[in-house]
């Protein structure tokens, strides 16, 4: 599946910036809605160490209301969260009605990193498939909206990435010794990336698979695809499409705004 | 299913008193064997109002070490649990490995009172059958040993209970006018008593009915069932 993924898919610099705009606001405004409507919502952010998850979701916060949301990283289990089953830490942060959560990796780093680097039996990351299944879909039953993303890259471009991130004493420091663990086994990693998307698929918890070599194209198949979801989800209780803000004193590079018909649609 | 039950069974307060010593020593040194093992225990109390859960609960844990197990008793929920999917006041109440968590009263709210009350969708509580044994099937994985009972009384001994309540005064605190709206509710309840038994009750973690009109009678079998599973589980 995953070589199917078109991964020369760009969007230019300007174009980007155009549409983010629209949609940034857009996405405050159902921020609230959502609030208003007390719907939960969980956004899981998932890709290859370098992918852009950190900053797609950065991008995608810029502008809502900070009360509404909230960043939540997945880093290993620590000791407490090892006497209990593992779906118990992730259930300490499921959204409340109105929240959206962000999940910066997730509940899938057991059948991803878990399962490739051995720090669970097989018996765990194969049963964790059902586990996850029954999660969201309790979730989703709930009411929750659940979106995943998988950033996709190569292992070249990880590479590219690595080493430019290396060169730099400012951002070194985010290649860690997981990361540079991944990209020798990007081959197996693959293999667990194909069974999970293909596992956890659901039409209530289901999975984007984001072209993110171009960081402009990830950014906005993102949050398009988040607005899109929770305009489906509010229905009725959308609120109308917000008149175009323009920004005045932009300076003369962008060109003006124009109302996107895929946005207001 | 409910009328089948044989309310009539009695002990005596003189075997009563010996079995229970002997119990609450054997629950001592299990509990000791469980933090030993690492294994998380959830008990499960429903029943009827009045049919002695909370005394029960006593009789139970008296002897066992109190830094070992903790008691929840399960309300109307608030707060966090009050915006959030209604199993997460669960999960987080859960016990760690080796520790042991009472539920004096429990999930099974959804299927009981919420459903009874019209507080969820009939959708809900319908999925929560489902829910629940997934839930469990989860903590099973885990290694928690998983024991739920519930306290059977017949209506003629509520009442009895109730009035018995209304009268002594250190008792009175337990008898609200909740309990007796609910009691008007008693044939909405036992189908929803019958379903949940029915449909929850699995191979892994069955439901333990308790003969409960008779006190001793019930927190000697309540006792002997947990130890029998603790020697099953952990012997």
């Amino acid at each position: 599946m995953l070589e199917k993924v078109n991964l020369k898919l760009s969007l230019s610099k300007a174009e980007c910036q155009r549409r983010l705009s629209h949609l940034q606001n857009r996405l405050y405004d159902l921020e609230h809605a959502i609030y208003q409507a007390g719907i939960p919502v969980a956004i899981v952010s998932e890709g290859w160490a370098a992918a852009g998850k950190g900053s797609t979701i950065r991008v995608l916060a810029e502008r809502m209301d900070p009360r509404g949301f909230r960043v939540v990283s997945i880093t290993p289990p620590r000791t407490a969260e090892l006497q209990y089953p593992w779906l118990w830490r992730f259930w300490q942060k499921i959204p409340a009605c109105g929240q959206i959560i962000v999940y910066d990796t997730s509940w899938y780093r057991r059948v991803l990193i878990d399962r490739v680097a051995k720090n669970v039996r097989k018996q765990e990351w194969q049963g964790a498939f059902q586990d996850i299944s029954e999660f969201e879909e309790q979730l989703a039953a709930d009411g929750t909206v659940i979106l995943k993303f998988w950033l996709h890259i190569s292992k070249r471009e990880q590479s590219r990435r690595f080493k430019k991130l290396l060169k730099n004493n400012l951002t070194a420091w985010q290649v860690s010794d997981e990361d540079a663990a991944q990209h020798k086994a990007y081959k197996k990693y693959s293999v667990a990336v194909e069974e999970m998307l293909a596992r956890t698929d659901s039409p209530q918890a289901p999975w984007t698979i984001v072209e993110a070599t171009d960081r402009h194209f990830c950014r906005i198949k993102v949050i398009e695809t988040i607005v899109r979801a929770l305009e489906r989800r509010l229905g009725d209780h959308a609120p109308p499409p917000s008149r175009v803000r323009v920004k005045k004193n932009t300076g003369s590079s962008s060109a003006p705004p124009k109302v996107e018909a895929d946005i207001v649609s | 299913m409910l009328e089948l039950i044989d309310l009539e069974q009695r002990l005596s307060h003189a075997h009563y008193n010996l079995q229970r010593d002997r119990l609450q020593n054997e629950l001592h040194l299990w509990c000791y064997q469980a933090y030993k093992q690492k294994r998380p225990v959830v008990i499960v109390f429903e029943g009827w109002d009045a049919a002695g859960k909370g005394g029960t609960i006593k009789r139970l844990t008296e002897r066992i070490d109190p830094r070992g197990y903790v008691v929840w008793p399960i309300g109307a929920p608030t707060g966090d649990d009050k915006t959030r999917h209604y199993l997460y006041r669960f999960w987080r109440r859960l016990p760690a490995a080796g520790e042991i968590a009472i539920f004096d009263r429990s999930w099974y709210g959804r299927v009981l009172v919420e459903r009874v009350e019209g507080y969820c969708t009939e959708a809900s509580w319908k999925r929560a059958y489902s829910e629940i044994n997934q839930f469990e099937r989860q903590l099973l994985d885990f290694g928690t040993i998983i024991i739920k009972f519930w306290m059977h009384i017949s209506r003629e001994e509520q009442l009895r209970r109730f009035k018995e309540r209304e009268h002594i005064n250190y008792k009175s605190w337990k008898l609200t006018e909740e309990d007796w709206r609910n009691r008007g509710k008693w044939e909405d309840y036992e189908p929803a008593v019958e379903d949940m038994l029915l449909k929850t009750s699995t191979h892994r973690v069955p439901w333990t009915i308790i003969e409960a009109n008779d006190k001793p009678f019930a927190r000697i079998k309540v006792m002997k069932t947990t130890v029998d599973k603790f020697k099953q589980e952990l012997g």
